[in-house]
């Protein structure tokens, strides 16, 4: 009885460790590097990860500032939605809106650092689907993390929870939701998708734009491309608006699967097109991070409308 | 003899050690230098000319680099442009159905605004080959100036053939019949529109989040600007991704009928649109010379 208690319970730990191992393993892991997160390393011990700490929290100051233009529109286009609202309201709604700035802010920082990390032991993390130790990567758990696997683009990737613009927008719904009500947190979160979409649509049609800039394309053409794209979105291919490069003289445009736009083109126009090759997952995903920072980043040059104070009193 | 034999010893001590005396530089004295010295100044100086050298540019080795945007390489630029041109011939040919003849025509004119464009390149390259600059002098500076400023022209001249003043756009316009004309206009009207709309998207996805629009003020913006839209050139507008186009757009809103404008927002809208429109109208300068706006 004894002896089996014991192999139940060496079992039990074995699953136990496995489960905490696979459950830092993945893209987009569940909980950050904050600076109250138990799990985490003491900074004491480390000191890769308090450095690497240091510099999120010194990226996040600048995403702070850029989600906050954000907020104040956000909270703009609220303040139309609902007119007058009483104080307590108000007050409470802008105060999550600020923290859910600043939680998106940490979030962005962290992928910038290069994703989120767990830490198993001193010197070993978890981080992407890979294992490394004292700085190198020396297993690959993640199968779907191995550089040669291609992984086809996610529809709607863009609305993932490991989006930092969403926080924002997700908080001050359920905070509108909780001091106002559900039916101006539904009318509110209607303009938000509203929105969305027509970035979306913005970014199609630009990213074609560029396309026909080089390729010369037929308004069928045209037509039929950003079809493709919107059918295989993902906010990766946002990579092509920010800049193609040359190749051998021919521009190659990153980002845009060749599967979207090479089968509508005529031979003299294929020979100009030179798609990137196909992403692997984490390359991908790199490009996702970056056009979710380049939409936080387009207010980059906007000074600050300030704080309303009507929000505030 | 042994006394004889310490004499000489003693003789060549001191003569050793006179020697040595002579070595030691005496200080505010002439200075005393070996065949090492002589290298180490050499080396000094050899460092100083390279010093200068670094300061002169020799502007052949200069010039495929700033003329040429394909790998500084002059052929593959040209082969790049003419491709370009004949990507428009294809195009024309796709909506108008060309006959040979009108075709081979295209063709020629896109191959001579090429050739034209490489005739004015050599020419400059005429002007400055051979030639030497020096940065530590005014005239070699402003001549470095000059060079630049050329530099920059001659790869507007390839990125500018084909363009409205250009052989093809005239042969274009020659050889069409009428109804083929109708139709390559109602193109390129087409294309036009399509490229003033994502300057459009590019500025109002910007606008939608600072100023937070609803979706009913968005569109009434967006309606604005495209019954107004500037005349932009579409080969250069998206070279640099979309950094450019908002700037554009926020230009767009500046030409526009303001008490209309206001009228779509609230006043502390209008307060940040108004900081939108200054950026537009400041850079405009900029993207006028640039030829990204045409005016």
């Amino acid at each position: 009885m004894t002896i089996a208690s014991s192999r139940f319970s060496v079992r039990f730990l074995r699953a136990a460790a496995t489960i905490s191992l696979l459950s830092g393993i993945g893209g987009m892991p569940g909980r950050g590097v904050l600076a109250d997160d138990k799990v985490d390393v003491d900074p004491a011990e480390d000191q890769a990860e308090v450095l690497r700490r240091q510099q999120i929290k010194q990226q996040a100051t600048h995403w702070e500032q850029q989600f906050t233009k954000m907020l104040y529109g956000d909270l703009e286009l609220l303040r139309a939605l609902c007119g007058d609202l009483p104080r307590e309201s108000r007050r409470a709604i802008a105060t999550s809106g600020e923290q859910a700035a600043r939680e998106a802010a940490l979030q962005m920082a962290e992928l910038q650092m290069g994703g989120r990390q767990r830490r198993l032991a001193q010197g070993i993390v978890i981080q992407g689907g890979a294992v490394i130790v004292n700085g190198n990567a020396v297993i690959n758990l993640n199968p779907l993390a191995q550089p040669d696997r291609r992984a086809k683009p996610k529809p709607d990737a863009e609305k993932s929870p490991g989006n930092p613009v969403t926080i924002l927008s997700a908080a001050l719904t359920k905070s509108v939701e909780e001091h106002v009500g559900s039916e101006q947190a539904a009318a509110f979160a209607e303009q938000l998708t509203q929105r969305d979409d027509r970035r979306k649509s913005a970014m199609i049609h630009e990213i074609v734009a560029v396309l026909d800039g080089e390729l010369v394309l037929t308004a069928s053409q045209r037509e039929e491309i950003e079809r493709s794209l919107r059918e295989q979105w993902n906010d990766s291919m946002a990579m092509a608006l920010q800049g193609t490069h040359m190749n051998n003289g021919v521009r190659v445009f990153p980002g845009v699967p060749g599967a979207c736009v090479s089968p509508h083109l005529t031979k003299a126009q294929r020979q100009r097109f030179v798609p990137e090759p196909d992403a692997n997952r984490q390359q991908r995903g790199g490009w996702q991070h970056q056009a979710w920072m380049q939409t936080v980043n387009m207010l980059n040059n906007v000074q600050p409308a300030g704080r309303d104070p009507w929000w505030f009193e | 003899m042994t006394s004889g034999s310490m004499m000489t010893g003693r003789g060549l001590f001191r003569m050793v050690a006179a020697l040595a005396l002579l070595a030691v530089p005496v200080p505010g004295g002439p200075s005393i230098r070996g065949e090492d010295d002589t290298v180490v100044d050499a080396a000094a100086m050899r460092a100083q000319e390279q010093g200068q050298q670094q300061q002169q540019v020799v502007l052949d080795q200069q010039m495929n680099g700033m003329f040429f945007q394909v790998e500084g390489n002059a052929e593959k630029s040209r082969q790049q442009c003419l491709d370009r041109l004949l990507l428009q011939v294809s195009a024309l040919d796709e909506i108008c159905g060309l006959k040979a003849e009108q075709r081979r025509k295209c063709e020629a004119a896109a191959k001579l605004d090429v050739a034209r464009a490489m005739d004015e390149i050599e020419a400059v390259r005429q002007r400055y080959s051979g030639r030497t600059v020096d940065l530590q002098n005014p005239a070699g500076q402003a001549e470095w100036q000059r060079f630049h400023q050329d530099a920059q022209a001659v790869q507007a001249k390839l990125q500018d053939a084909g363009g409205e003043t250009s052989l093809l756009r005239k042969v274009i316009a020659g050889i069409l019949d009428d109804e083929q004309r109708s139709d390559w206009r109602r193109e390129s009207d087409l294309r036009a529109q399509y490229q003033w709309r994502g300057v459009v998207e590019a500025g109002m996805v910007q606008l939608d989040v600072a100023l937070g629009l609803t979706s009913e003020q968005s569109e009434a913006i967006r309606g604005l600007l495209m019954e107004k839209p500037l005349r932009i050139n579409q080969a250069k507008i998206w070279m640099h991704g979309n950094h450019f186009p908002p700037f554009v757009c926020r230009y767009g809103l500046a030409k526009l009928d303001q008490a209309k404008l206001k009228a779509i927002v609230s006043d502390r809208q209008w307060k940040m649109l108004g900081q939108f429109i200054e950026q537009g109208k400041g850079m405009s300068e900029h993207l006028k010379q640039q030829k990204m706006i045409l005016e």
